[in-house]
């Protein structure tokens, strides 16, 4: 009988070693040429997303038309992305990775979203107190925006047993703030497939 | 007995000690009582002693969520349930590990998964902290994957689960997608929330139910609809009533009570070997609550609140489906456990046997585990106000309409299209009331 206890021992121990063997894959499947990224949306959907609508952006003929037509770089201000996903994603980080794709493209002028321009006003109202008269910024020399980029991340999840797909599609519209018009759309789509262990 | 060999006395030792001290349950009284004198703080410093329980990890951080989120804490609360929801899709794997110890032990020795209905609520209360944040859009993300979750377990659900919708999670859904504007996803959840109810049971139907889907089907002009919602409920407000256009929104929750406890029963069952053996089968225990009704006082208005969830029914239901399957287990253990004793005590004498018997005796307990810090239902009242100041309060009453408590809400500044919700705990004391003895 002991014999026999040892060797459910054995098969315990068995067991243990199989238990070992718990993973989650992902693999991906293509809708463009998408490099591979973990199974949520991560920093590197958020870079990858925000560089390639950016490039985008930059390469489509509104730019140029602008460009002719006033003879200088357009400014743009990015609004709010909207977060319509199942995801919990920081909708910041990837407005940050935007506005840094936008300006180190050069071929825009960029400016400060409404909270960092109040932050701005105050301390320009400050200097007016405190400042030497030379070192002063006056009130009224502000940019404003001919532009504005606005966006939403939209996602459609399906699973069955073991095997998850992930879909996310972002849209991006830039809007002229003179009259409405939507200057161009974008819109990116990363498509996962996730595969869970059955044990753990 | 000369031959007793030591290392019987040491598997009977492990076994033991494997099985640790009290039940789940049975250490939950102090966080009760402190929730009942209102000191959820208090009671999230007693569940923060247990974060070091390895299989009882999701209970832990459900209840610490929970706590959080009653003690006002919604973004601590949920990064906790963030980690919980982690922790669940990873236990949702089976561990043969623990299945091994299940069928050598007890069942406490596997780690907790949370059960359906649970999981589920992971995601409401979850998103009622994005709306008590403010964050409208965040709480839509809970009830995208709250919806994810229902899709999931209905498609899991060919083989004996009941639980398939969740009433409260549809209605929750489609009035966070009615507050982005999204109508027909709006119309889609409450018509599936109804749908759940009537299923239920008819009379169960929530009064504000019956506008809020009238008001959605009017707007996207689903005139069929409208006429069989107006016979079937046999109302029929006017589109003025029904017009949010001049008004805003109170929507007051009472979580009343905490759900059902696990207790451990004894049951002595007839196995194939033709011998009983005895067996730990966990049975729920409703908590005794003395509220009858609930009435939102605002302004000039009195309103019924309506229940809108039931934790006791739904904990009730999970237990049952799990029945078959647990008793299976059960027995099969109880089995191992005579086998074992009966080798021992033919191998090393009457004394090893009576060992090993008692040790299997000690641990054989119930798996009293479930999510202790949920209330035992919802309460809910919705109601459209012109704009205005209105003060507000909470009054709940006993049977005989005998008043129990009034629990203040902050004065609500009503603006039009504003959403104003408002959510309130009630525990009732486990400790007998205090009677004064007439003079």
């Amino acid at each position: 009988m002991l014999n026999k206890m040892m060797q459910i021992v054995m098969v315990g121990l068995l067991m243990v070693g199989l238990s070992a063997c718990k993973s989650t894959t992902v693999s991906r499947v293509d809708t463009d040429t998408v490099q591979d990224l973990s199974g949520n949306w991560n920093d590197t959907d958020s870079r990858l997303v925000s560089s390639r609508m950016v490039a985008d952006l930059m390469t489509q003929s509104w730019l140029g038309k602008y460009q002719v037509a006033n003879g200088k770089n357009p400014v743009v201000i990015v609004g709010e992305v909207r977060n319509l996903s199942h995801e919990h994603i920081n909708t910041r980080t990837f407005i940050s990775d935007l506005e840094m794709a936008l300006i180190n493209s050069g071929e825009v002028e960029f400016v400060a979203s409404s909270q960092e321009r109040q932050d701005i006003r105050d301390e320009r109202a400050d200097q007016m107190d405190n400042a030497t008269l030379a070192t002063q910024n006056l009130a009224g020399k502000e940019l404003g925006a001919d532009y504005m980029l606005k966006g939403q991340i939209n996602s459609i999840f399906d699973a069955a047993k073991d095997t998850q797909v992930k879909y996310y599609q972002v849209d991006l519209t830039l809007i002229s703030l003179a009259d409405n018009r939507k200057v161009w759309i974008g819109q990116k789509k990363i498509k996962k497939v996730l595969e869970s262990g059955m044990f753990r | 007995m000369q031959n007793f060999p030591m290392k019987n006395i040491c598997l009977c030792l492990l076994l033991v000690g494997f099985s640790g001290c009290a039940s789940y349950s049975n250490s939950f009284q102090r966080v009760e009582f402190l929730l009942s004198q209102q000191q959820p703080e208090e009671a999230l410093v007693e569940v923060e002693k247990r974060a070091n329980s390895s299989s009882d990890k999701l209970l832990y951080l459900m209840d610490k969520a929970m706590l959080q989120r009653m003690s006002g804490q919604y973004e601590a609360s949920n990064t906790t349930f963030e980690a919980a929801k982690k922790l669940g899709d990873k236990l949702t794997a089976t561990s043969i590990l623990e299945q091994a110890g299940a069928i050598t032990l007890n069942d406490s020795i596997m780690s907790y998964e949370g059960e359906d209905f649970e999981r589920v609520a992971v995601h409401m209360y979850s998103a009622l902290n994005y709306i008590a944040l403010n964050q409208w859009d965040e709480a839509r993300v809970e009830a995208l994957q709250a919806d994810f979750l229902l899709q999931k377990l209905r498609e899991d659900a060919d083989k004996d689960t009941v639980f398939a919708e969740d009433a409260f999670a549809r209605y929750l859904m489609g009035m966070i997608y009615e507050h982005g504007q999204e109508w027909s996803d709006a119309m889609i959840s409450y018509r599936k929330a109804l749908l759940s109810y009537q299923t239920r049971n008819k009379s169960e139907v929530p009064t504000f139910l019956k506008y809020d889907v009238l008001r959605m089907a009017t707007r996207l002009g689903l005139i069929d609809e409208v006429s069989r919602y107006k016979q079937e409920f046999g109302i029929s407000p006017s589109t003025s009533d029904l017009s949010m256009r001049d008004k805003g929104e109170v929507i007051v929750l009472l979580h009343h009570s905490l759900s059902p406890i696990k207790r451990d029963e004894n049951v002595f069952v007839l196995g194939d070997d033709g011998i009983e053996h005895r067996i730990a089968f966990p049975v729920f225990e409703s908590r005794s609550s003395p509220m009858a009704y609930a009435q939102l006082v605002i302004g000039d208005e009195r309103i019924n609140l309506d229940k809108v969830n039931d934790f006791d029914v739904a904990a009730r239901e999970s237990l049952e489906t799990h029945k078959p399957a647990m008793m299976a287990r059960l027995l099969a253990r109880a089995i191992v456990k005579h086998n074992m004793a009966e080798a021992m005590r033919k191998e090393s004498g009457e004394l090893a046997g009576f060992m090993m018997n008692m040790a299997a005796m000690a641990t054989e307990t119930a798996d009293t585990r479930s999510w202790l810090t949920l209330p035992k239902d919802i309460y809910l009242a919705r109601v459209a106000l012109p704009e205005g100041k209105y003060p507000a309060s909470l009054q709940l009453f006993g049977a005989n309409e005998m008043p129990l408590a009034i629990l203040p809400l902050p004065e609500v500044e009503v603006v039009r299209g504003g959403k104003y919700v408002f959510e309130k705990i009630w525990v009732k004391s486990p400790l007998p009331a205090v009677v004064t003895k007439p003079q």
